[in-house]
């Protein structure tokens, strides 16, 4: 009777040790601030427009009006993207989402579109094997700064470069507070 | 202060949008003369705020007629703490200048974004 008691409290902390670990670590992997994002991306990805086939233009609006992103986080994890960040021609970093070293960055990603424009003058964007993992684009051009953006996703992104293009331009209207 | 309303929206949008990285933005006169302001620290005082960008525009604009220079899109005074003052032209014909005053880890990269946005061209 003793061992059977002893046996199953055992196996009672084992369950508890292992149900702590996997608890751990799911912690460990989501900062508040991702999970925030999260939270609020699934919301609006709820109101993401249907994917439709082909290239057609896809507008960044849902049933109840315009997608909004209350910040590049929410974005991010709306459009699939474990790293998203914005700069310009110069290489200066306008805003950025789990990104470190935003500079060591976009400097390096600068250069690289102005040697690839020396090559190519109408050089856009360039996106990996399906266009589904990362994704460096030209957003817009406002005045006389133009703004990149470089999203790296862990696996396929939920959205198609040109879509995750068009969030982006939302994003940054709003966020420079254009007038509709 | 002889706040025009189209200049007082500007300098409050601009604040407003910056995430905090503004402190202070105005727009004054060729003379030093302050058309709008905007800020939340009280300690600031607009008079010598515009006297002191008059000034400095003034300078940068003597010397770039020395140098024969058409002219300049901006000043960009940083300051010891870490903050910057930044200085354009806002409207060339009636000679007003906006100045923004940043905190000390501005995200220039945005700002710059803005001043370019709502800035006439």
């Amino acid at each position: 009777m003793v061992d059977t008691v002893v046996t199953l409290s055992n196996g009672l902390v084992s369950f508890a040790l292992v149900g702590l670990f996997l608890l751990f670590r799911r912690g460990k992997k989501t900062t508040p601030q991702q999970t925030r994002a999260e939270e609020q991306a699934q919301k609006n990805s709820e109101a993401l427009p249907p994917k439709t086939g082909g290239d057609a233009e896809t507008k960044p609006t849902g049933p109840e009006g315009p997608v909004r992103f209350a910040s590049l986080g929410e974005l991010a994890s709306a459009i699939g993207a474990k790293h998203l960040i914005l700069f310009n021609q110069y290489g200066i970093p306008i805003e950025s989402y789990n990104v470190r070293e935003g500079r060591g960055i976009s400097v390096p990603l600068a250069e690289f579109v102005s040697t690839m424009r020396k090559l190519s003058p109408d050089f856009d964007s360039i996106v990996s094997g399906d266009g589904r993992k990362i994704i460096l684009s030209s957003i817009e051009k406002v005045g006389d700064i133009e703004v990149f953006a470089l999203a790296v996703g862990d696996s396929e992104m939920k959205v198609k470069a040109d879509e995750a293009r068009e969030f982006l331009k939302a994003y940054l209207s709003e966020s420079l507070g254009r007038r509709k | 202060m002889t706040a025009n309303s189209e200049e007082q929206l500007l300098v409050s949008l601009l604040k407003a949008s910056s995430r905090g990285s503004i402190e202070m933005t105005m727009i004054l006169s060729e003379n030093g003369t302050p058309v709008a302001y905007e800020s939340d620290n009280k300690y600031y005082d607009p008079e010598y705020v515009a006297t002191a960008a008059a000034v400095i525009s003034g300078a940068v604009s003597s010397v770039m007629e020395l140098l024969n220079a058409k002219g300049y899109k901006q000043v960009s005074v940083d300051l010891g703490d870490g903050r910057k003052l930044l200085i354009r032209q806002y409207k060339k014909q009636q000679k007003l200048y906006l100045v923004c005053l940043t905190n000390t880890n501005p995200n220039l990269g945005f700002i710059e974004l803005l001043l370019e946005e709502h800035l006439p061209k």
